[in-house]
């Protein structure tokens, strides 16, 4: 009796803590569907969203026969992004942006992972590849 | 010890106190907050349960900052750590082992120390950094812990990638790096737990274990050499 009670208060419990930990891995989840092609695409900030786990970014993209499409750009976590010189205010709606890019390996998707960053002006709001500016130790 | 639970709000610059057995939309117990405070983005909060004490890196204005953690409201930090002699350099978040004195920052470079009492622009003491550590500059190097027993500081890094000046995080490849109390400069890892990242973690000591979390996974080690 005590077993099956255990049984049963262990399947409970494995019930409530799988989809928890689903939430959470998609919450904070791998990036192992990103492809290692990289993208470079210009187009106009949509949304930007400074938040935790995960920076992004969604951009629009127009190409040459007028259609657009809306990219979504993963970054890292606030702590990562800040201490790679961004803010809250690196990026605002309406910002014309060249992007590079790491595209999911899924076919169709719009979802990516985010290498570079470059304002029209020529103010590169975040490169990844770039050796951040280190202070002598 | 004091049964609460300390969490930043990055975005409200303030650190909340939940008691222990908060659940739900529980208001905080207490709530550090406002201009005194110098608050601006702080990614952890570390409690020294003995000495009463909350510690919190500024990421954004390379401080520490110390506040008595029953502190409650707009209130001036009783420490701060801060200057150019510091050599702070993104500091990300901080371990505490207030038995040796001992104060460690995980930066964007590596590992610094400080004596736990230091105030104002003061040295540290030691930086274990540089190429053959590990720590730096990958977005590795998020958390250290000290484990007193056994003089050893564990820290996690990411290697691959900064060697080549490729910074990329999608080339590095994490670990977790165990060095001995002492070490300092460019010092290799006393002992190495390749291919395994952790965004947090900490020691139970009572049953010799090293409890990891990273991606909704919780990961126990037991790893009584930690202890001796």
């Amino acid at each position: 009796m005590k077993l099956r009670r255990a049984l049963v208060a262990w399947l409970l419990a494995l019930a409530v803590v799988i989809p928890m930990s689903s939430l959470v891995g998609l919450a904070h989840h791998s990036r192992a569907h990103y492809g290692t092609e990289e993208s470079t695409t210009k187009g106009i900030v949509v949304e930007y969203k400074w938040r935790n786990p995960h920076v992004y970014i969604v951009w629009a993209v127009t190409d040459q026969s007028g259609k657009t499409t809306q990219w979504v750009g993963e970054m890292a976590s606030l702590t990562s992004m800040i201490a790679d010189g961004m803010t809250k205010d690196s990026l605002k709606m309406g910002d014309e942006i060249t992007v590079v890019s790491f595209p999911s390996k899924s076919t169709g998707s719009t979802e990516a992972l985010i290498k570079k960053i470059t304002k029209a002006d020529g103010t590169v709001v975040v490169d990844n590849s770039r050796v951040p500016n280190l202070r002598q130790p | 010890m004091h049964d609460e639970i300390a969490v930043p709000n990055p975005f409200a610059q303030a650190i909340l106190f939940f008691g222990g057995g908060a659940k739900g939309a529980e208001a905080p117990i207490r709530i550090i907050q406002g201009p005194k405070t110098m608050l601006n983005y702080s990614d952890n909060v570390t409690l020294d349960p003995i000495h009463r004490e909350a510690y919190v890196a500024q990421l954004m204005n390379d401080a520490i900052l110390v506040f008595r953690s029953d502190a409650d409201g707009d209130v001036a930090p009783v420490r701060l750590i801060h200057g150019p002699k510091t050599k702070l350099d993104r500091p990300v978040r901080v371990s505490v082992d207030p038995v040796n004195n001992l104060l460690a920052v995980t930066t964007i470079q590596g590992v610094w120390f400080f004596n736990r009492t230091d105030n104002g622009d003061v040295a540290p003491r030691s930086i274990i950094s540089g190429p053959k550590t590990g720590l730096g500059v990958v977005r590795g190097t998020r958390k250290v812990i000290f484990s007193p027993q056994g003089k050893k500081i564990i820290a996690t890094g990411r290697r691959g990638g900064a060697a080549s000046g490729e910074l990329f995080i999608a080339d590095a490849k994490p670990f977790i790096g165990i060095w001995n109390y002492g070490d300092s400069g460019d010092a290799p890892p006393w002992a190495i737990m390749p291919d395994t990242a952790a965004y947090s973690m900490d020691l139970n000591p009572a049953a010799k274990e090293l409890i990891t979390v990273d991606r909704g996974k919780l990961i126990v080690y037991r790893m009584p050499e930690l202890f001796q």
